[in-house]
Order: C-alpha cells, then structure tokens, then sequence
C-alpha cells in the first residue's frame, strides 16, 4: 500500500484545512486578553473569520474547475459539486454567523474567540461531511460537528436555559450517535465489510434483513440531527437557550451538511420502498406538527425552531420521491432549497441577533413598530419571512415550488398536498410578526441599541440574496441539477 | 474463541444495558456512562465483523478495526464534553439529578 497524498486529493481537503487553521489563529489571537475585555466587540477576530471563511469559499473554485476527482484518500472522500455545494452553504453560512457574532456576544459580556473558533471548526468538519463517502468518515465528521454546536448550544453558562438546553441535546446527540454507529456496523457487518458507500452500493447484502436494519438506524441518527419528527424535541429547548447566533449557525449549517451526507447515503445505499414510506410518513408529521405547534408560540426562538422542523419536512420529500425510484432529479432540490433557506434563514436571525442586542428580547410583541426605528432591519425579516412562508418572488417560494412540483410529477400527491398545507398554516405564524413590525405603535420603553455594521450587512446581504433567488433562480437551479447527476456519474 | 454470533449477542446485550441506562436513570454521570457503554458496545460489534470479514472475503481489509479506533478518539471527545456540561451544572445548581434539571417545556 502506498501513501502518498496526490494534487487533488490536497484540494479536496483545503477548504476544511482552511477553517480549522483559522479556527487556530483566531484562538491564539485572543490569548491572554479573553479575561477582561469580554464586553469588547473584538474586530480582530471577525476579520479572521471571514478572511479564513473567504479563502475557504475560495478553495472551493479552485476544486470547481473539473469534474468529480474521483475516490480520494482511499475512498473516504470526494470532490464533487455536490459536496462543494454543501460546503458552500456552510461556509458562507459560517461567514455570516462569525460576522454577527462579535457585537451580539459583547453586548451579553461573553466575547471570547472560541465562540467564533467553534464556529470555524464546525465548518470544517461540516465541510468534510459533505464529501465524506465512507461511514468512517461520515461519522468522524458528524460528530466532530455535533461536538462543536454541543459547547456553542450551552455557551451562556450562567443562564439555566442554556446549560439545560445544551445538557439535553448532547444527551440525546450522543443517544443518537449511538444508533447511527450500530447502523453503521450493522451494514458493514451486511455487505461482506465494506464501509466506502460505492463498495456498499456494489455489495449483494443489500437484501439482508440486517442491512435494512442497519439503514434505518442510519436515517434514525440523521432524523435527529435535521430535527425530523420524532426526533426533534431538542430543538426547541436548545433554540431557546443558546445564542441567538449560534442559533442561526446551527439551524442552517447543521441541517444542510447532514441533509447533503443523507441525500448522497440514500443515493447510494437505495433503501428500497419500505425505507421510502417510513421517510414520507416522517415528512409528513414532520411537516404537521412543526407548523402546528409554531402557530401558537410567543417566543420568535421557539416559532424559528419549529418553523425549521417544518422546513425538514419540507426537505424530506425530495429524498422519498428520489429513493422511491426516480433516482437523482428529484434530490437537484435539496442544494438550491438549502441555498435558499440558508439566506432566508440568516436574514431573520441577523434580525433576532439585532434586537436582542443589549437585552434579551425574543417575543413577537417585542417587534411593536421596529419599522418606525429601524425599517432596514424590519424590511430584512419581512423578506425572510414571506420567504420561510414560500410566497412568490422570494427564494423560499421557488425551493418549495421545485419541491412540490417534482413530488406531483412523480405521483406523490399526498405528499405534496401535505406540503401545500403545511405552507398555508404557516402563513398565519409567519405574518404575525410581520403585522407586529409595521401596523403596531412602538411601545414607550422600546429602545434600540444600534446594531453593528456585522449584523446590519448581514441582514441586507442576506435578504437582498433572498430576493435575488427568488427572481434569478436558474442558473442555481442549474447548478443544483448538474451536482446531483455528479453524485452518481 | 468465540463465534460471531456470540460476540454479537454482547454487543446487542451491552448496547441494551446502555440504551435503558440512558432512558431510565435520573443521575447525569450515569447517563453519561451509559452512552460510553453504547459506543463500546458497537466497538466490539465492529471488532467481530472485522475479524470475520479480515478472515474470509477481505484478506488485509481491516476498517472495522480502524472503525473501532475512530470511534474510540470520538468517543473520548464526547465524554470530555459531557463531564464539562456536568461540571458547569454542578457549580452552578449543585445538582446532577436530570429532573431538576428539566424545566424547559414545549
């Protein structure tokens, strides 16, 4: 056996190599100054992070000039679009998040470098997970991943929300992590000990009772990552604790690089009908219950987190129709709705992050007539919500019309049909704090502390892309096709 | 030695012993315990398929081994993480009972 390292193997992991060097500098940045000035909004690191965040993105065009390199590093990973498309999202995910980071965490007197150090690890081994093609290295990924957001969900040590919300989801992590390994010996232990998914793929275990068992261990570990139901009882408890940042940070980076892993494991491994059913039943409740029980919430945190449950549902019913025989075409809506979904999605916590700046407000009549003080900040979550709720010129809009058009091309009609529920219920949620910005006077105590050039860009940038997706989408939609056919070709 | 079917009914029986371990204890560090026992349980699944496999269609092919090894470094970051949740709520609330803990509904 020969080791030597090749060119493309060394590009395939640069991104990720990147974010954890960073990760490093912003850590040995802040030594010796962490002590006193929490409260300071410490530009040095930020500066860091998207340095470090734009090589990486960087790294990534680089990769992109070929098609898929192949099997690197003896089959544990690839360089395909797919993954890079994963990484993408994550990493410009991780860009926004560290920028919002620094004014946020000062305001609540805990800015120190390893929040957005965690952040830059996380989204290297997020990266990782998206060209991870082996289950050695998709679980290594995994949980380096969970490991990171598990500290960032319990940051605010002295606040009882937190540590319980983090207690809770590490428990329940590591409960789950715990099932996705026994599925993952259970299809090693089926196809004769392969672990590379294009070995399994190839194996004739594939009608072993032990491999479909194996299979679903798998989808139960993952479900609990995305936050699928019945695994998502977490998510509100954790959204509500940790910072809202890291909130946002986990709610979109999380979610895409498990979805992207589960996307190309199901694409490989097939699964079969049954594995289909059980996925479009959990799609379904999936979808019901996230939208049912964010109608009635108070707390912005708590709506956004059952708001992402429903998204997972929405993002579930690609992954039926493809494992139900359609094969790729369908998956295409995975990356731009995840695309679509991050930018939504940062939009709205950048306006979270900006009014909890200074205090810790989370509740819908907090907006009372932030379109009177602060309009950017307002019209930024007005997009992001009319797009979480799929109205048209948004880019929520035309992920969920790719979506729901691919399932009635397919035949999958309740399927869709559930989805179009779904989507009009959350229409009530999703306006309320609309109507609360614009058309309710501001109370006479509320006062604003003004947010920080960080939060503020990424609010504009974030919803101008929002709207942007939502009139251009073709050549992301291109895009998309063109890195799901590469999974497989 | 013992047969394959052997190993893997003790890694079932373990992994059993963990899983209720998680669900029905009150007390953190045992949780905590729990889980490790989880994790050691499908190491040694892992171990009995590798050497299965290694043994018969694979000759040289051991990543069940490697597997294991992996699962050992993650497993070893896993517990530093949870002992430090432990520690944080221990100094805060001088409790490690999960009830008092749970108050969070929703």
């Amino acid at each position: 056996m020969e080791l030597t390292i090749s060119g493309a193997e060394i590009l395939a992991i640069l991104p990720a190599a990147i974010l954890v060097v960073t990760g490093l500098v912003q850590l040995f940045a802040d030594l010796g100054r962490s002590a006193e000035d929490k409260h300071s909004e410490k530009t040095h690191l930020a500066m860091i992070g998207v340095t470090g965040f734009l090589l990486a993105f960087a790294a990534l065009f680089v990769q992109g000039s070929g098609a898929s390199a192949g099997e690197l590093y003896a089959g544990a990973m690839t360089d395909d679009l797919f993954g890079r498309m994963g990484a993408g999202v994550v990493i410009m995910t991780g860009l926004f998040s560290t920028l919002m980071a620094g004014s946020y965490l000062a305001s609540r007197g805990s800015n120190s470098a390893e929040f957005t150090a965690l952040i830059s690890f996380g989204a290297g081994s997020m990266a990782l997970l998206c060209q991870a093609t082996n289950l050695i290295s998709i679980f290594v990924a995994i949980e380096t991943l969970s490991l990171a957001v598990y500290v960032m969900a319990g940051y605010f040590k002295d606040e009882r929300a937190a540590s319980e919300g983090a207690f809770k989801y590490f428990v329940l992590g590591a409960f789950s992590s715990g099932f996705l390994l026994l599925g993952m010996a259970f299809i090693y232990g089926a196809t004769g000990g392969s672990v590379a998914l294009t070995d399994i793929a190839a194996s004739n275990g594939q009608q072993d009772t032990l491999f479909s068992v194996g299979t679903l261990l798998v989808l139960i570990g993952f479900a609990f990552k995305v936050g699928a139901v019945p695994f998502h009882s977490w998510v509100p408890d954790v959204y509500q604790g940790a910072p809202v940042v890291a909130v946002g940070w986990m709610a979109v980076a999380v979610k895409a690089s498990s979805l992207f892993c589960l996307c190309r494991f199901l694409l490989f491994t097939g699964g079969g009908n049954d594995l289909a059913q059980l996925l479009a039943a959990i799609s379904v409740v999936t979808i019901l219950l996230g939208n049912l029980a964010a109608l009635n919430q108070q707390s912005l945190k708590r709506m956004m987190a059952y708001s992402g449950i429903a998204h997972t549902g929405y993002l579930l019913i690609p992954l039926v129709v493809a494992l139900s025989g359609d094969g790729s075409s369908s998956a295409a809506s995975i990356p731009f709705y995840m695309f679509a979904y991050a930018a939504t999605t940062l939009a709205a916590f950048g306006v979270l992050a900006a009014i909890s700046v200074g205090s810790d407000r989370d509740q819908v009549h907090d907006l009372d007539g932030l379109a009177k003080n602060r309009p950017l900040l307002a019209l930024g979550f007005t997009v992001a919500l009319l797009s979480l709720a799929g109205i048209p010129l948004t880019a929520g809009f035309i992920g969920k019309l790719l979506i729901l058009s691919n399932a009635i091309q397919q035949g999958f009609l309740l399927l869709a049909l559930v989805g179009i529920i779904g989507s009009l219920i959350s229409v009530y949620y999703y306006l309320r704090p609309v109507v609360s910005m614009w058309f309710r006077e501001p109370k006479s105590s509320f006062e604003l502390v003004p947010a920080s050039w960080g939060i503020t860009f990424t609010v504009a940038l974030c919803g101008f892309a929002t709207i942007c997706f939502g009139l251009f989408p073709d050549w992301l939609i291109d895009l998309s096709k063109r890195s799901v056919e590469a999974i497989l070709g | 030695m013992f047969s394959l079917p052997a190993l893997l009914y003790l890694s079932a029986f373990l992994f059993s012993v963990g899983t209720y371990g998680v669900l029905a204890r009150r007390n953190i560090l045992v949780v905590l315990m729990s889980l490790e026992l989880m994790l050691n349980a499908v190491n040694i699944a892992l171990v009995s398929f590798g050497r299965v496999h290694a043994l018969t269609a694979f000759a040289g092919e051991h990543s069940g081994q490697i597997f294991t090894l992996m699962v050992l470094a993650v497993a070893a970051a896993e517990a530093a993480i949870g002992l430090s949740l432990l520690l944080v709520i221990w100094r805060r609330w001088n409790t490690i009972d999960l009830r008092q803990l749970c108050r969070l509904n929703g």
